[in-house]
């Protein structure tokens, strides 16, 4: 407990050192003026014009320390601390369109998890089955034949897949619509091209990894001893060698749950879903800055959320963790 | 009178020469030690391996020539060149204006013109193409080039086989190579004549972008690592060795960078960098600057984002090796500091430099197509995989469907990706920690 | 009478590589009910190969060879049933308890399941009542005092020794006509060895079973076995009772063997010089370290008294744990004690003196355990002498004092272009003698320098620690926990336990 509230803590100044780097990323590269001038457009802007546009947007304030207050407002009517700390009461601002971040964020975080949460569980099954059979086959043919299928389905572009998918499916086979999104049931047969296409692109590595962990384990004296008490191999890989081979796994997938929240910003873009991901592209490509500044803290935020589940995942699934030592 | 040519190189060029220096300095200096040569021999024995090298040995080839940059001296000096534009020459015929599949002796767009009676008729335009034996017979004349080609090629490799030690080598290798000369051999012959992969929107040889897009990937897979280097494996060296307040601080830094997420952070950065080149358009003056700049640019935000993940190996191992007996004798010999790390720690902890540059260096290839659709990879100038995916997205939704733009850089791309994983693959296991410390 | 079959029967067991190198030959062996036959060998003689190969569990790359017969109680082949029937022998008919316990036990399972696997039940679910009766009584009469606590626990929360008897108890579940056992006791310490060793032996009398027991330690192999059979690189060295190997053994190996264990320190020429009182080299009165972690003080070594004369061998033998390391340690720099003071040639130096180089002025060098840790793997030898060099030399004068010591340590000059990984445990650590030897110290410390080599190395090793102390004068301080090691080469013992220092015994 002790341990964990630590590392809760540690999260504080990570945070605080990702906004200054954003912040210095943002508006010091960059500083008000450039992005005045910028947004009034023209080849002549007047002073007068630019520092109007600064008063309108916020931006007429030093950057980290305001001399021309006093006491705590020194620092708090600066740039920083408006800008960037505001962030930590999730208040994210208003959009270069004028609409209000943060709802935006909670509307298009649904359609995200929609795609990312199934996709990970459908990827996480099957590789983990594929994984386990070429463990026990291993240097049997299947497990030849899988191992080159790997190592090609990696050097292969997951862009190539999304198109591939896409010719196939939606214009020559026609199953499934290729792009578009609809709230509700119908919303599964948008997913279902996309889910797919993320499920076998996901498959070359996964396997490898996977295969890898299960190869260790198997490797390990308590195999030997289990096989030297008579029990056959199918047996030991699942009652022995999965449950160890779990625990790197389990640890492995967690630390990437909550950056799910954000989605996928190819998929969700190539497949025309308004979630999270396809928002911070648009943001991008539109060059709206508070947009992206809110997805980068929100990312960080999820980021550190995941190192903590995977830290509080260890103590739940390895016993050795968590009970600790002893004599 | 042929212009004289000044040599020019970008920035770019020169970074590459100087990481190609320390290279061979590196390979120089271990020579003759025998974890090097035995981690050779395991490489060299492993088929998948050899074959990879060539491969790459193609690519980096071809990357290499595209980096050495000229200048014309004359009048219209903005323009510049490089070595491989100038082998390219006589291939580089541009004398088509739009789509043209690959071969093609014809454009791929019909234009309609009306006749005098009010008809509309459609007409495929002719390519202009030089005049051979067989210009009357497309295919015949395909099929003349093709089989000229492929005996050149062959005839090489015999040659090659004969006189040189090719012939050690062992069979798959040995047949990927004869395949390559005599691929090689019908593809420049056919390239004397056709576009042999086609012509995308303005005209410009689909052959002639790949190649040139090489030198991009290369640049984004080898730079970003080894810029980033030094930093990695100085502060990993010098957190696990010294921990305490030292490494703290280190592990704070590379904590809150690896918290950006990378896309966010990579999209960010080069969005804030266009602007400033935009801004200052004094410093960067020529186009072809302002994309190289770019270029090195990604390069290192790139190096940013993965930079951490090579630090905490580094650390990790430091960190085991710091407790080794021969450390302690060293310590105990009064050794300072800088000369363990540098002398005792590195040696000990370069294979996993090793294996993090080769590993990486596929994803790096991979992530600039990906970067490039997002459009905060390289400058839309550039040639690069990317780019040319980019551009083809939208040509897949025509009818008939324009696919070998897409299909030449995917194809490209796979192999020299393909390459790097055969050969990552085996270098890790050559490389295996557990074969050389205890 | 049944009794008199033996239930196994080995003859020319041979085991290859896939390349055909050989790993196990010919070897040939009897098993009779309720006598053990202990196969003895170092490490690499290809005894827990012969071992396992028994119920089919060596790795599947290695290769048996065809004229290879293990006959099961004059009945069947074992190497030739098929996997299916193989699985009905292990676990029930042959019972294996192997080294590692640590290792040997699944982490993340709990004792019970791995005991209840035994009989094949593979749902974690249901625990039928008969069989955790059985499996207690068993515990119980392993000597655990809690069975129900231990079933519940996890193999991480059982100490060593209990770990063990786990193992053990998991090969007698079914009362198996034969137990192998592969060197079980030798991460523990000696009581408890013994304690399982007699368990075992009395478990074969009363079961009427057989006990093929492995080790390399001599002493084992006298307490327990009823036949030895000896191991050399794959090759059978001899096959005797017990009585006759400990009396006289047949072959030169064995010969050899049964002498290091036995041997004596020679009455040698050392009496004449140790005779001569002499101010000893060095003196530690009051030494006393204790560290602080998680705010608890836990003291190093106290109060040691400590003389060093020159040219003598000082061992400080103890378990682990008790200090001796640490005390080494704190002698070289590498740790510094708090209190106590040193007396050098009758000059007496304070701690701070003591560990400032300028004003200490005693050379130390220091040998370490791990020959292979204490080189490192990327340097060539040349590089690695010139390390224990601390004074500047010209380069002539380094390879004249380098040429020196390799004659010192009976090694060649083409060594220097090598690098460690070329050399064998026991060629490494004489290049660490070496390198120790190049800083002209007047006393080495030497932790535990011969625990990871093999017993003829251990011998040539002590040897020639003893030659170079004859011609170098040199003084050792030599931490060890063999009882061999000290018998050899100590002129003066000290016993630690615990971080005290107590008896000191002077070995003419």
């Amino acid at each position: 407990m002790h341990y964990l509230l630590k590392r809760i803590l540690y999260a504080i100044p990570v945070l605080i050192g990702v906004n200054l780097i954003t912040f210095v990323l943002f508006f010091m590269v960059n500083s008000p003026d450039d992005m005045a001038r910028m947004q009034i457009g023209g080849k002549y802007t007047s002073e007068a014009a630019i520092q109007n546009w600064k008063i309108q947007n916020g931006y007429d304030y030093p950057y980290f320390y305001n001399e021309k207050v006093s006491g705590i407002n020194s620092l708090t009517k600066t740039l920083f601390y408006r800008k960037s700390m505001s962030l930590f009461t999730f208040q994210f601002g208003l959009s270069n369109q004028g609409r209000d971040i943060s709802q935006d964020i909670f509307v298009r975080m649904r359609p995200s998890i929609a795609l990312a949460i199934p996709t990970l569980v459908f990827s996480l099954t099957l590789n983990i089955l594929i994984a386990l059979f070429t463990a026990l086959f291993q240097n049997s043919f299947f497990d030849k034949a899988v191992r080159l299928a790997c190592i090609a389905l990696i050097s292969i572009s997951s862009l190539f897949f999304i198109f591939l998918g896409q010719l196939l499916v939606g214009k020559i086979f026609q199953w499934v619509p290729i792009s578009g999104y609809q709230s509700g049931i119908s919303a599964f047969k948008f997913l279902l091209l996309p889910i797919l296409i993320g499920v076998i692109a996901s498959l070359g590595s996964g396997i490898r990894w996977y295969r890898t962990i299960f190869l260790e384990e198997m490797g390990r004296d308590y195999v030997r001893t289990a096989k030297a008490k008579g029990l056959s191999d199918f047996t030991i890989l699942i009652n022995h060698v999965l449950e160890n081979g779990l625990i790197p796994i389990l640890t492995g997938v967690v630390v990437i749950i909550p950056t799910l929240f954000l989605g996928s910003l190819i998929m969700e873009s190539f497949f025309g879903i308004p979630g999270l991901g396809s928002y911070t592209l648009d943001a991008i490509q539109q060059q709206d800055f508070e947009i992206v500044r809110a997805m980068v803290f929100l990312g960080t935020l999820f980021y550190i959320l995941g190192l903590l589940l995977t830290d509080l995942s260890y103590l739940w699934v390895d016993p050795r963790v968590r009970l600790g030592e002893s004599s | 009178m042929t212009p004289h040519w000044i040599f020019s190189p970008l920035y770019s060029d020169l970074l590459l020469y100087i990481i190609l220096g320390c290279i061979a300095y590196l390979i120089a200096r271990s020579y003759r030690a025998p974890y090097f040569k035995s981690a050779w021999k395991h490489l060299l024995s492993h088929q998948s391996a050899s074959t990879a090298i060539i491969f790459l040995i193609c690519y980096f080839g071809i990357g290499c020539i595209d980096s050495i940059h000229f200048k014309t001296s004359g009048v219209n000096s903005a323009q510049t060149f490089s070595l491989l534009d100038v082998l390219l020459q006589p291939f580089n015929i541009n004398h088509t204006t739009t789509y043209s599949e690959p071969l093609a002796t014809h454009l791929f767009t019909p234009t309609q013109s009306s006749t005098a009676d009010g008809k509309i008729l459609t007409l495929y335009q002719p390519i202009e193409l030089k005049h051979t034996a067989f210009s009357h017979n497309a295919r015949l004349d395909r099929l003349y080039h093709a089989l000229l080609g492929s005996a050149v090629g062959f005839f090489l490799f015999s040659l090659s086989y004969r006189l040189t030690a090719i012939s050690r080598m062992q069979k798959i290798p040995l047949l990927t190579f004869c395949m390559l000369l005599i691929i090689g051999g019908t593809i420049v012959s056919l390239a004397t004549r056709y576009h042999v992969l086609g012509t995308d929107k303005i005209g410009q040889d689909i052959f002639y972008t790949s190649l040139k897009s090489i030198r991009t990937s290369l640049m984004i897979g080898t730079l970003t690592t080894l810029c980033m280097l030094p930093l990695s494996i100085g502060m990993g060296l010098l957190a696990g060795y010294k921990g305490g307040l030292i490494d703290d601080v280190i592990q704070y830094v590379y904590t809150t960078l690896s918290a950006i997420p990378g896309v966010l952070f990579i999209a960010a950065s080069i969005l804030v960098l266009q602007v400033y080149i935009e801004s200052h358009t004094t410093w960067f003056p020529t186009l072809e600057m302002r994309a190289d700049m770019r270029l090195i640019a990604l390069c290192l935000i790139l190096g940013i984002t993965s930079w951490s993940s090579l630090c905490r190996f580094i650390r990790a191992e430091t960190l085991k090796i710091k407790e080794l007996d021969f450390i302690q004798f060293a310590v105990l010999s009064k050794t300072k500091m800088i000369r363990i790390l540098w002398k005792h720690i590195l040696p000990n902890v370069f294979h996993i430099v090793i294996i993090t540059v080769v590993l990486d260096f596929s994803g790096l290839v991979l992530a600039e197509a990906v970067l490039s659709y997002v459009g905060v990879g390289v400058d839309p100038t550039t040639f690069s995989f990317g780019n040319m995916i980019n551009s083809a997205r939208l040509e897949l939704a025509q009818v008939p469907i324009v696919w070998w733009p897409l299909t030449s850089a995917l194809v490209f791309m796979f192999f020299l990706v393909l390459a790097a994983n055969l050969l990552s693959d085996v270098v890790r296991d050559a490389l295996d920690p557990r074969q050389t410390i205890g | 009478m049944h009794n008199l079959l033996p239930i196994l029967s080995v003859e020319n067991l041979s085991i290859m590589t896939d390349k055909h190198k050989k790993l196990v030959e010919d070897i040939s062996f009897q098993i009779n009910p309720r006598k053990c036959l202990c196969i003895v060998g170092e490490s690499g003689s290809g005894k827990s190969l012969t071992a396992l190969s028994i119920a089919q569990l060596i790795s599947r790359n290695l290769i048996v060879h065809p004229k290879s017969r293990v006959i099961w109680k004059q009945e069947q082949d074992l190497l030739l049933i098929p996997e299916k029937k193989m699985r009905t022998f292990r676990g029930i008919k042959i019972g294996f308890v192997f080294q590692d316990a640590l290792s040997a036990l699944n982490p993340v399972l709990q004792i019970q399941y791995q005991l209840l696997e035994c009989f094949g039940v593979k749902s974690t679910r249901k625990k039928p009542t008969e069989q955790v009766d059985s499996i207690i009584h068993l515990l119980k009469k392993m000597g655990f005092e809690d069975p129900e606590k231990v079933l519940l626990s996890y193999p991480h929360q059982i100490s060593g020794g209990q770990r063990q008897r786990i193992l053990m108890a998991m090969a007698l579940l079914h009362d198996p006509d034969l137990i192998i056992a592969d060197e079980p006791t030798t991460a523990l310490d000696s009581e408890l060895q013994l304690d399982i060793v007699d368990k075992l032996k009395t478990h074969i009398q009363e079961k009427n079973s057989a006990l093929l027991f492995i080790t390399h330690d001599l002493d084992i192999a006298r307490r327990i076995s009823d036949d030895i059979l000896v191991m050399k690189s794959g090759k059978m060295q001899e096959l005797q009772t017990r009585e006759d190997f400990f009396k006289q053994p047949v072959s030169s190996y064995g010969k050899l063997l049964l002498a290091i264990h036995t041997q004596q320190k020679a009455v040698s020429e050392k009496i004449a010089t140790s005779r001569l009182p002499t101010t000893p080299l060095l003196s530690l009165r009051d030494f006393s370290m204790s560290v602080t972690t998680h705010k608890t003080d836990f003291s190093l070594f106290r109060q040691v008294n400590l003389d060093i004369p020159r040219g003598e061998t000082v061992v400080l033998v103890g378990n682990s744990g008790s200090g001796k390391t640490s005390l080494l340690k704190a002698l070289c720099g590498i740790y510094k004690a708090q209190t106590g003071s040193i007396i050098l040639d009758n000059r007496s130096l304070s701690l701070t003196e003591f560990y400032h180089p300028d004003y200490n002025p005693l050379k130390i060098s220091v040998v370490f355990q791990d020959p292979a840790s204490s080189l490192n793997p990327r340097w060539p030898i040349q590089d690695i002498l010139e390390e224990g060099i601390d004074e500047k030399l010209s380069p002539k004068e380094i390879q004249a004092r380098i040429q020196q010591v390799l004659q010192l340590v009976g090694l060649g000059r083409q060594v220097l272009h090598h690098y460690p990984t070329a050399f064998s445990g026991g060629e490494k650590q004489r290049i660490a003698i070496a390198r120790s030897l190049l800083s002209e110290p007047q006393l080495i410390l030497l932790d535990e320098p011969t625990s990871s080599l093999d017993m003829f190395t251990q011998e040539k090793m002590i040897t020639l620690l003893k030659d170079i102390q004859m011609q170098t004068q040199v003084s050792y301080l030599l931490v060890t926990h063999s009882p061999w090691v000290e018998r050899n080469i100590a002129d003066h013992v000290y016993h630690m336990k615990a971080g005290c220092v107590s008896t000191t015994l002077q070995i003419h």
